[in-house]
């Protein structure tokens, strides 16, 4: 049976994590924890399957861009849909968050 | 309770920049429609049947439940006449608000109505009082991230002591 609520995937990739559902608070901190996680290499995340996130996500994301301890990494957001694009332009993090096609 | 205040604020593509101003009266919003739970005066039939076509939707306050809420906004949404970057729109503008709301009163209930008007749809999420105790939730207040989504995906948006109202715009509903 599904957990109730907002349904996240996150997997394991070669060069990231696969993510696909709604990133929002109630999944926004299983995001935190894997992103908490991650070594210090530039790490890519294959957003092409989710379909929506909202200020709990970008909060996640943008503290995983700008965390002060260890080595700065790159944080590559891969494949953002229309709806994760347009929420992270009317937000102004455009320069803060790295996306890519 | 600190002031009411309304954001009237211009979709993108609208460099103007955004105007602020204080009303007291927070159930009038910038397109001038009053919210029929705070109407003060005899209804006209139109009103009665706007009154008619609203949705009540109450639930627990917890994350679990935002997703159901998005689904039935994304529905009424739909059946309003938005299109599919309006609906994404106001489904954003839910999330902020219950978010926003869930961290004042985590363990509280939130109604949400939907009410049809002529140009698209307002919705009022309000912390229920019957199971929540109002008189310890904090102040409603957005942090700048989810201030600025909201002024950008609401066409005005108004909060008022546990209230909180957005209002949304089809581009190409026509009146009825």
């Amino acid at each position: 049976m599904l957990e109730k609520g907002s349904q996240l995937s996150v997997v394991a990739v070669d060069d990231g994590w696969s993510i696909e559902g709604e990133i929002d608070a109630h999944t926004a901190p299983r995001l935190a924890e894997i992103l908490a996680d991650l070594p210090d290499a530039d790490v890519v995340l294959h957003f092409g399957g989710v379909t929506f996130m909202d200020s709990s996500g970008l909060r996640v994301l943008v503290e995983a861009t700008t965390r002060d301890v260890g080595t700065p990494r790159a944080l590559i957001i891969s494949n953002p849909s229309a709806a994760v694009r347009r929420v992270v332009a009317i937000s102004g993090l455009n320069k803060t968050l790295q996306l890519r096609d | 309770m600190a002031g009411d205040w309304l954001y009237t604020g211009h979709a993108d593509g609208d460099d103007r920049p955004a105007q602020r101003e204080r009303r007291v009266h927070a159930g009038l919003a910038a397109d001038g429609y009053r919210s029929m739970m705070m109407s003060d005066k005899p209804s006209s039939d139109r009103d009665d049947r706007r009154a008619r076509d609203s949705i009540d939707i109450t639930l627990p306050l917890d994350t679990r439940y935002i997703a159901t809420l998005r689904l039935l906004t994304a529905s009424l949404a739909a059946d309003a006449g938005f299109s599919v970057d309006e609906i994404d729109d106001l489904r954003l503008a839910i999330s902020e608000v219950w978010s926003m709301m869930a961290e004042s009163a985590p363990d509280g209930r939130v109604t949400a109505r939907f009410s049809p008007n002529d140009a698209g749809l307002a919705v009022t999420l309000t912390l229920a009082e019957s199971h929540t105790d109002v008189s310890v939730v904090g102040a409603l207040t957005l942090d700048e991230l989810g201030r600025n989504i909201l002024e950008m995906v609401a066409d005005s948006y108004s909060i008022s002591g546990h209230d909180v109202t957005i209002t949304k715009r089809a581009s190409e509903v026509t009146a009825n």
